[in-house]
């Protein structure tokens, strides 16, 4: 693989990371924030891949697994919490459930 | 029977007594008095029975002196008053050390039951337990063993002698005191039970204190005479004992007053400890006279003679000498009773008791038999002086106590321990009397105290009249009352002291002081007689017309205490008064094995002299002993001094006889306005000694404490404070950051890994500009970022 693949690849890997950052900041609605979320974990797995082809070592590839599963996992259990609720306060605007400020 | 093994009981019947009126308080109304006096009684047969089991060992004892004497050793110098004991050879020293000095006593770990070897103490060691057993850790050090023991013998049988009889008639007489009669309703005191626990409490610390074998069972008792003091001065605490003090101050001030010679007796305890090894008195007078001693305990050592000081100051303390006599006045505010029992016939006499037991140790430090001699006399003339001003009946006798207990410390500091004793002995006697006469009075009066307001009780209240005037008589000091007896005999022994090479002036300024003392005694004695019993009343009509005697409880024992004041003189007759051979000098012979040990073992070892009998007194000086004409010789005019004493005393009666007999005021109110003001400023004021005490010790620590509280309120409070505040204000800023904003804080993290990152990968080499930061383990980032891929680079070429 030549080097611009690898090159475009970790600039891809950087821009899904930044829309994802940018997604958990300005966006107000919880599944878009997880959306965003799940961007930047793909971002990661994007660049543990690239990195992992370009030196031809598979820890990399491994790891994504993990990250996968751990991100499947998350989801279930975000979305539960996202469920339950939406179930007590019929919407789900990240910024209006504020009640652990100080 | 052996009445010595059971001596235990003694205390212990006394604290179940205090026990049962203590927890059945309210249910036991007047049966607490009952229990008291009971119990009370009780250990006074007891008491009578060990004395009289002491004196048949010690008569024993003196059975096989005389024996040894009579197959004594050949007097070399063949003059038998003096045999200088550095001319003797080692057997015939043996056979007087056997004789005189202490033979060794307590095997700790198998106390013998008697003590009836030639000379020495008669009486028994009863060991109940043992208490505090720690060994030392360190080679130089000594172990420390406290045994719960009680020591009987001679002084400690006379003490328990008069303590349970004092005792059981003062029990019996507040039995009467603490009811009121009106007009044939009887009303009980609501703290009845209470006091007669209090009372009893304060009997069994009492006999604790004499009966302890060391000194801190003695201390036991020393603390717990303290602590009933202090509950019975404080009885009425809720009432006003005088303009400046309630009752409950003056309990206060005696207990703190107190505390100050406590500190002073446990230094003491602790230096001797430290120095001897032990605690126990005989222990410590054996190793003192036999054993070898540290440098510094031997004669006028340096740590004896601050040992003794510092025992000295607590004596001062418990037994009301300058410089801590100040509260024996104010102690006046518990009940009458209480007065005469604790304020002036036993507990202030435990100074006196603990330095006739300490004999050996005081005759070891003339400085501080030097010092005691002083403030004995200065007490005595201090409180003699404030006794001739006051109003209150119970503050003159208040005072006339502190100058009695000058006159036994005066009698100790020029070596008489037996005289001073004999003096406590027969003091004890007169001094209950007097108290409880004016008891009576105050009963009588419903608890008016003013003398000025008094007069014409004569014919009111008879048998308490004639017993104040016993006991007045006696302690001004007439013949053949008791306190002619004790107090002539110790002026003589401060007479004979001055007798000496040195030190003569000495002892003559003491002389005329106690003379001069004894002077106002007899004036301020019968001031008060007069002004309370005869002459026109000052009393309103309608107050005198309701006067009258005391019921049979109080009467009865003012009668037996007034025969009392005139008969206990006669147990120690002097033979230079009048001679009666063998029943010359009872009281004193009865003593001399354990008050006279000190001057004996000084007579023979310090000053090489074998004869047994010391002059008494004269003792101290070691002048009078190297001079031999004087030794053992010295019969000075006894006869003179007591009639030039007596014509003192008479002095001081005419006074007070021509300014107060016929209860006339005026003829004093004018002396008062004449030359003689000062006197009688000094005399009302008491010396001003509380004032003086007030402004330095009090407003010193006041202004100290103050001072202290400025430091606390606003250095210490204000760093406590300050962080608080700090800490607030910090957190009133910081919680704003969580503002319950997710997204915010998933920023923060973010900005925070950002900066992490940035940290590891290039922060240290940036940071730190000019050095090798390459090899710097800090960063393992840095190098898996850079150098690995560099690495990787490379090998994948």
């Amino acid at each position: 693989m030549g080097e611009s693949i690898f090159e475009a690849n970790l600039i891809l890997s950087l821009f899904l990371f930044t829309v994802g950052i940018l997604g958990v900041m300005w966006k107000r609605n919880a599944i878009s924030l997880f959306m965003s979320v799940e961007l930047m974990l793909n971002a990661a797995n994007l660049a543990f891949v690239t990195f992992a082809f370009q030196h031809g070592i598979i820890d990399g590839g491994i790891l994504v697994l993990f990250i996968m599963t751990v991100a499947a996992a998350e989801a279930g259990v975000g979305l539960a919490i996202f469920i339950a609720l939406f179930r007590v306060r019929r919407h789900l605007r990240v910024d209006e459930h504020d009640m652990l400020h100080g | 029977m052996d009445f010595i093994g059971l001596v235990w009981l003694i205390p212990a019947i006394m604290a179940i007594a205090a026990l049962i009126n203590g927890l059945g308080c309210r249910k036991l109304g007047e049966k607490a008095g009952y229990i008291s006096v009971a119990a009370m009684v009780f250990t006074f047969l007891l008491s009578a029975l060990i004395f009289f089991q002491v004196r048949g060992i010690a008569n024993e004892a003196d059975h096989a002196a005389v024996a040894a004497e009579a197959s004594r050793v050949d007097n070399p110098t063949g003059n038998p008053g003096l045999v200088k004991w550095n001319t003797m050879n080692a057997a015939q020293q043996a056979v007087l050390r056997a004789q005189y000095t202490f033979a060794p006593i307590m095997d700790p770990e198998n106390p013998m039951p008697w003590e009836t070897s030639a000379r020495d103490g008669a009486g028994g060691h009863v060991h109940l337990w043992t208490w505090i057993d720690v060994p030392s850790v360190f080679a130089s050090e000594h172990d420390l063993r406290v045994d719960m023991a009680f020591h009987v013998d001679q002084l400690t049988a006379i003490f328990l002698l008069f303590i349970s009889f004092v005792g059981s008639l003062v029990f019996i007489y507040a039995t009467g005191y603490m009811r009121e009669d009106h007009h044939g309703k009887v009303e009980i005191d609501p703290g009845y039970a209470r006091f007669f626990s209090y009372l009893a409490l304060f009997a069994a610390s009492m006999y604790i204190l004499i009966l302890g074998a060391n000194f801190v069972v003695m201390f036991i008792g020393w603390e717990g005479v303290g602590l009933c003091s202090y509950l019975l001065i404080g009885f009425f605490y809720n009432k006003q004992f005088n303009e400046k003090l309630s009752c409950a101050d003056a309990g206060k001030k005696a207990f703190i007053v107190n505390r100050v010679g406590d500190f002073g007796l446990m230094l003491g305890m602790f230096l001797i400890f430290w120095g001897l090894g032990s605690l126990s008195f005989q222990t410590i007078i054996h190793s003192l006279t036999m054993g070898e001693v540290p440098n510094g305990f031997g004669y006028s050592g340096v740590f004896i003679t601050a040992a003794t000081l510092l025992l000295f100051l607590g004596a001062t303390g418990k037994s009301a000498q300058i410089p801590l006599f100040i509260w024996l006045p104010d102690a006046m505010a518990g009940p009458t009773p209480v007065s005469a029992l604790i304020h002036a016939a036993t507990m202030v006499t435990a100074g006196v008791y603990m330095l006739a037991r300490l004999n050996v140790l005081y005759m070891l430090s003339p400085t501080t038999l030097a010092v005691v001699a002083v403030i004995g006399a200065l007490t005595a003339f201090v409180a003699a002086v404030a006794g001739c001003a006051q109003r209150g009946i119970k503050k003159i006798l208040a005072y006339s106590t502190v100058s009695q207990l000058g006159f036994m410390f005066l009698a100790i500091g020029v070596g008489s321990f037996a005289i001073g004793i004999f003096h406590v002995f027969t003091h004890a006697f007169f001094k209950a009397c007097l108290f409880l006469a004016a008891g009576s009075v105050i009963h009588a009066l419903h608890h008016e105290e003013d003398v000025f307001k008094m007069g014409g009780l004569w014919s009111k209240m008879p048998k308490t009249a004639i017993a104040y005037l016993a006991a007045t008589i006696a302690i001004a000091g007439f013949f053949p009352f008791a306190g002619f007896f004790s107090k002539d005999e110790i002026l003589y022994m401060v007479h004979s002291a001055a007798q000496g090479d040195a030190n003569s002036l000495f002892y003559t300024t003491l002389y005329a002081l106690g003379a001069f003392t004894a002077l106002l005694t007899a004036f301020y004695m019968f001031r008060s007689f007069f002004l309370t019993f005869t002459g026109k009343t000052r009393m309103s009509e309608e107050k005198y017309s309701h006067v009258h005697e005391s019921p049979i409880s109080m009467s009865g024992v003012l009668i037996v205490l007034a025969i009392c004041s005139l008969i206990v003189g006669w147990v120690n007759i002097p033979s230079g008064l009048i001679p009666l051979g063998n029943l010359n000098s009872l009281f004193w012979g009865f003593l001399e094995p354990i008050t006279d040990r000190g001057a004996m073992f000084i007579a023979q070892d310090i000053y090489g002299y074998t004869d047994g009998k010391v002059p008494y007194g004269a003792v101290v000086v070691g002048e009078v002993m190297k001079d031999g004409t004087i030794y053992g010789n010295y019969h000075g005019p006894e006869l003179l001094l007591a009639i030039l004493s007596m014509g003192i005393a008479a002095i001081g009666l005419g006074i007070a006889w021509m300014l107060y007999k016929d209860g006339n005021l005026e003829k004093a109110a004018k002396l008062v306005k004449s030359p003689l003001r000062p006197f009688w400023n000094i005399s009302l004021s008491a010396w001003k000694w509380d004032e003086f005490y007030d402004a330095l010790f009090v407003a010193g620590s006041w202004r100290a404490s103050k001072a202290v509280l400025w430091v606390d309120k606003y250095i210490v409070d204000g760093i406590v404070n300050g962080s608080g505040r700090v800490c607030r204000a910090a957190g009133i800023r910081l919680r704003q950051m969580q503002n319950g904003q997710v997204q915010v804080y998933g920023l923060v993290m973010f900005i925070g890994a950002c900066l992490f990152l940035l940290y590891f990968a290039f922060g240290i080499s940036s940071f730190t500009e000019n050095t090798d930061s390459y090899s710097d383990p800090a960063s393992p980032l840095r190098d898996t970022l850079t150098g690995q891929v560099e690495n990787a680079e490379q090998s994948d070429q």
